[in-house]
């Protein structure tokens, strides 16, 4: 559906060149929602704006559908966008329109008869939960209603792709997943494209299938979502896992009250999914296990996170349980041995 | 009655003038409003989609019709008037009466309306342009859709700004034969010694720009739902 070869990205002032991007590939098929995240000014926004050309590549090809949406005349590029649209951080929504009025906007644009208007914006307002609201103006509209309104707009020519700018950025945690909730709804009964830029984990972990991780103008890692949270392979990647996770530590003082025995800490990263693994532990080799401290999240089917576990017993039960979860795939430091212990 | 004609005999006696001043002035300010406008809204719009980054850059363009607009705004009107005699007597035949003074009001005021438009304009939200051209508008459906809609209450204010200006600039055009209330004020007031025509003038000038101002602002709030 929207192939990107090699993009790369210059801006030029007086200064130098700045590489926003830096040979970029990223491959999305139809109907994927497909999460892009990355740190502040690694070039989400420079590469999402690629895809209608808002941005235009400095070398690298740009194909949607399949048009070469670079090799177009104005005119065609034009034609083209309408079937590509756009959600914005800050809704971008005119003032000066009423709900009605704005979300008419790309239709009067792209020509639409007026007629056709009032049905076409109803079934939109209808599809986002709005249609109360036609006829008030953006400022009487709290931020999560102001992107619904976003989206219909965005939604309003037909397209077959929709591309998320941080759409969820300016609002709070719950209006966040209404959105996001809004965003899959529409993806599953529109058959819709979507790419869906974030700097929040939690974004990719609820509605992406396949996620790319972007640094300095690259792509470090990309794929399907479990694949690339379950084997991460850069800092960057772990450090949005760890958004997620949690890396909560334990403390002393909980530490030194607690009974004889090994504390593990056992981090989780996909794979193994984690109470599974305990449970079958304290089945298979008769160990009594207490769980201290911790945190399993779930990305998808894949869970992962930090607990902090307390073996009942001597050295011996201690290694054995490590052995036991190694093996399982879990991520093992030993906090603190048990008595006589081997560290 | 008794009151008026004790104190303001003169204003009595001419005040057929005075109605007749009234229409002058009201004649000169909106046509030369009307007219200023016409120029200064696309010469305001075009200053801002020429101008570095935005929708037409266009460098050479952007400085000829800024520099040009610097020019006109910076002659003092009354200089404007003297040299604007010559091609309004090719034009109309004539360097006195309301007419004569039509095109040097729209020729000193047109760069101020365009200025006040072009501020306007520049605090249309980039987003908003950004959102639209993500639509596939053309540059001309982003003028009208967009920027001259957004900026609309600040454009307001600037044309009722101008027309301000424009009671004030007519006044001065009057003294030089164009009449209405300046003419009134400054020939039978001043130098007919005609003191209480000279009040009544001004305070009808003064009455004037109070009503202009009062109809900009209810205009502006009522487009403004920002
Ligand atoms: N028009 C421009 N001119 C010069 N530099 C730019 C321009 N647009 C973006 N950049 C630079 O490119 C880099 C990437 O910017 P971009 O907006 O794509 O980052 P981002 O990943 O979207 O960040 P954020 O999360 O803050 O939105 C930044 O360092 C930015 O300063
Ligand atoms: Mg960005």
């Amino acid at each position: 559906m929207i192939k990107l070869t090699n993009i790369v990205k210059e801006f030029k002032n007086r200064f130098g060149t700045f590489t926003a991007l830096n040979g970029v590939d990223l491959d999305i098929q139809k109907g994927d929602i497909y999460g892009i995240i990355g740190y502040s000014g690694a070039g989400k926004s420079t590469l999402v704006r690629m895809i209608n050309l808002l941005e235009t590549p400095t070398s690298g090809e740009v194909l949607v559908g399949d048009t070469h949406l670079h090799k177009l005349t104005a005119r065609d590029l034009r034609k083209a966008r309408r079937k590509i649209g756009m959600v914005f951080q800050h809704f971008n929504l005119l003032w000066s329109r009423t709900v009605l009025e704005n979300v008419a906007l790309p239709l009067e644009i792209a020509g639409v008869p007026k007629s056709e208007h009032k049905e076409r914006v109803n079934q939109l307002l209808d599809l986002v939960g709005l249609t109360d609201k036609a006829d008030m103006y953006p400022s009487q509209l709290s931020g999560g209603q102001k992107q619904r309104i976003g989206i219909a707009r965005a939604l309003a020519n037909n397209p077959d792709v929709l591309l998320c700018d941080e759409a969820t950025s300016a609002l709070d945690p719950k209006t966040t997943d209404s959105i996001l909730d809004l965003l899959k709804d529409i993806n599953s009964k529109l058959g819709l494209t979507i790419v869906l830029i974030t700097h929040e984990m939690h974004v990719i972990e609820k509605i992406c299938d396949k996620v790319a991780v972007m640094e300095s103008g690259r792509v470090i890692e990309a794929g399907e979502v479990v694949e690339v949270f379950s084997h991460p392979k850069t800092t960057t990647t772990k450090e949005f896992l760890n958004q997620v996770s949690g890396t909560e530590q334990i403390s002393d003082e909980f530490l030194s009250g607690l009974g004889e025995g090994a504390v593990l800490r056992c981090t989780f990263l996909g794979g193994s999914a984690g109470q599974t693994v305990i449970s079958r532990m304290i089945t298979d080799l008769g160990v009594q296990v207490n769980i201290l401290q911790g945190q399993i999240k779930r990305l998808k089917e894949v869970a992962f996170g930090t607990l902090y576990v307390q073996i009942q017993g001597d050295v011996d039960a201690e290694a054995k349980a490590v052995a036991y979860l190694k093996k399982n795939g879990v991520i093992v430091n030993v906090v603190r041995g048990a008595e006589g212990g081997s560290n | 009655m008794e009151f008026i004609n004790t104190y303001l005999p003169n204003v009595v006696t001419f005040w057929d003038y005075i109605v007749k001043a009234i229409w002058e002035t009201g004649y000169m300010v909106s046509l030369s409003l009307v007219l200023s406008a016409l120029v200064g809204i696309p010469l305001g719009v075009l200053l801002v989609i020429t101008s570095k980054g935005h929708l037409k850059p266009m460098p050479a363009l952007y400085q000829v019709l800024s520099i040009i607009v610097n020019i006109f705004r910076s002659i003092p009107y009354i200089v404007l008037i003297i040299i604007l005699i010559p091609v309004t007597r090719v034009l109309i035949n004539t360097s006195i009466g309301p007419n004569a003074a039509i095109l040097s009001l729209v020729v000193g005021a047109a760069p101020f309306v365009a200025r006040l438009v072009e501020t306007s304009i520049r605090e249309v939200d980039k987003g908003v342009i950004e959102a639209s051209q993500s639509m596939g508008a053309t540059t001309w459906q982003i003028i009208y859709k967009i920027l001259l809609p957004e900026s609309l209450p600040g454009i307001i204010s600037g044309v009722t700004v101008t027309a301000i200006s424009l009671v004030g600039f007519s006044a001065m055009a009057g003294v030089v034969g164009a009449g209405g209330l300046g003419a009134m004020a400054y020939n039978y007031g001043f130098n007919g010694f005609k003191t209480d025509i000279m009040i009544v003038t001004t305070v009808l000038l003064i009455v004037m720009v109070q009503v202009i101002q009062m109809i900009g602002d209810v205009i502006a709030r009522k487009l403004d739902h920002r």
